[in-house]
């Protein structure tokens, strides 16, 4: 280690660089504190031992200029004095000095010091190399979580893709949906479409659990669940004959097969998802609905009061025993039908009470006079004024469609 | 996650002391209770008294465990809140579990299991 030496006597600084040179450091002498305070920039040295009193400049100015610096490094100071009494102390701890030490010199004692002010620079060193490799993982981990938060926004847009354009009208039924991912994706998912013209297909579903595995579930889901036969549609049967295919029916029929598909191996961790698949015979005004552990569907007739239809059924890929049913609703014109995930009955407050299915009945009857699109902006902002924020900890998702006689 | 065990002549009595087995305990709880299946006890009652809400991931978690139980274990829950019954009617598992009203019943059902 280099120490500066800064003494105006020759005597001294020959006496000191004679000691220091003996218990193995390399000292450098200069006899003011202008050359001390240039070398202390130009050389990297971290050492001083300084005088108090010299001409052209104390040692107290020198520890000043050095703190002044902003040097990358630690520079460690001992002054020398001979002045008695503690206001000398004081004023040179003001300074900077980080200690002392009285003239006459004992140079065991100055070794000793210089011993504790190295203790000191290795301990500065090994936290300053301790924060580098701290700062370098922190940002790592910045450029990590970049890449992470970019590729979940972009599967969050594909998500949204997915979603069928808000405000739909198919053979004169409305349907609108409400969707509030927890995070960038989400395990809830629905859509609707024609099946003929006749008949339009609906479901949403919710695959247990909130984030990427779930939402990669919803994905497969969503591409399955298509109208489209050339792409092996489960909800449309081949037929060798005009019009050469038939819908699926029951509607519990589509999800036993989708049972049998989805079902997961004991040794993992049980992936299943609840659903609601139904099909609207525009013709007939029925719905045949089958639902699959998704909580129970809100019918609200245009004349008469909101109610929860179904009686439940198993989730699908929880059980190969599992049976699936479907029920029949016959509808009006202007009759509502309201399905949603478990994430609006159980969405928490601050107090931790949930939601509930009561208080959404009642909202749901408070809507009636509403267009179905602003009826899911008011359930949003009342379940978000519920939660105290539109962060939510799972899934929201709801779909309501308006039933018309004209088709 | 805090589960107290207790055997009760060759039955094992697993209380849940969490109030909520929601999406943050789930992967720990069917880790913790799989231990004990592992172990060999082939017949164990879940009481779940302390636990007033369960999400999917719990309930997931709860038949997971019932899965790694296999064909010869007995798994029984008791102490469910309302709304717990609620979810278990809800998705039918009320048919694939045996749910008793209390522990007592729950050790009565299982101890005439060979």
């Amino acid at each position: 280690m280099r120490i500066l030496v800064v003494d105006d006597s020759a005597m001294i600084r020959s006496m000191l660089g004679h000691s220091l040179k003996g218990w193995g450091y390399q000292p450098v002498a200069v006899d003011n504190i202008e050359k001390a305070s240039q070398l202390i920039l130009t050389e990297n040295i971290q050492f001083v031992l300084t005088d108090w009193i010299m001409p052209g400049g104390t040692g107290p100015t020198l520890c000043r200029r050095i703190r002044d610096m902003d040097l990358p490094y630690y520079v460690y100071i001992i002054l020398i004095t001979s002045l008695e009494g503690s206001q000398s102390l004081v004023e040179g701890i003001d300074a900077g000095a980080d200690d002392f030490i009285h003239k006459p010199i004992k140079l065991e004692e100055l070794h000793a010091r210089i011993r504790a002010g190295e203790r000191m620079l290795q301990l500065e060193h090994t936290l300053k190399e301790r924060n580098d490799k701290l700062q370098e993982i922190s940002r790592n981990l910045i450029a990590a979580q970049e890449i992470i938060n970019r590729d979940l926004v972009l599967a969050g847009n594909m998500q949204r893709a997915l979603l069928p354009t808000s405000s739909s009208s198919l053979q004169g039924v409305s349907i609108d949906g409400l969707f509030c991912p927890s995070s960038h994706v989400s395990g809830d998912i629905f859509n609707f479409f024609r099946l003929d013209e006749h008949h339009i297909g609906f479901y949403v579903a919710d695959v247990a659990g909130h984030g990427v595995a779930a939402a990669m579930l919803s994905f497969t889901l969503s591409r399955l669940l298509t109208p489209d036969m050339s792409r092996g549609s489960p909800l449309k049967l081949k037929l060798s004959d005009p019009p050469f295919y038939e819908i699926v029916m029951p509607s519990s029929s589509v999800v036993e097969e989708l049972n049998v598909q989805f079902q997961t191996d004991a040794t993992h961790n049980i992936l299943y998802f609840t659903m609601i698949y139904g099909v609207i015979d525009t013709r007939l005004h029925v719905i045949d609905i089958c639902q699959a552990g998704h909580p129970n569907p809100i019918y609200l007739p245009k004349e008469g009061s909101a109610q929860f239809i179904g009686e439940g059924g198993f989730p699908v890929g929880i059980t190969t025993l599992a049976e699936y049913e479907s029920f029949r609703l016959d509808y009006n014109s202007g009759d509502r039908l309201f399905l949603y995930s478990d994430g609006i009955t159980e969405c928490a407050n601050a107090n931790n009470e949930l939601f509930g299915t009561d208080r959404l009945l009642m909202l749901v009857s408070d809507t009636r006079h509403l267009p179905i699109n602003e009826v899911l902006k008011k359930i949003e902002a009342e379940i978000s004024i519920w939660r105290g924020s539109n962060e939510f900890e799972d899934d929201v998702s709801m779909l309501v469609l308006e039933m018309s006689s004209n088709s | 996650m805090q589960i107290e065990s207790k055997n009760e002549n060759g039955i094992l009595v697993l209380k849940l002391s969490e109030k909520r087995l929601d999406a943050k305990l789930a992967i720990d709880f069917r880790d913790t209770v799989g231990e004990f299946i592992k172990n060999n006890n082939k017949l164990i009652i879940l009481n779940m008294s302390a636990v007033d809400f369960i999400d999917s991931s719990g309930l997931g978690a709860i038949v997971s465990c019932l899965k790694l139980m296999g064909p010869h274990g007995h798994l029984s829950l008791c102490g469910l809140s309302a709304r717990v019954v609620a979810l278990f009617k809800l998705t039918r598992m009320d048919r694939v579990f045996t749910l008793c009203a209390t522990e007592e019943q729950a050790l009565q059902s299982l101890s005439l299991c060979p």
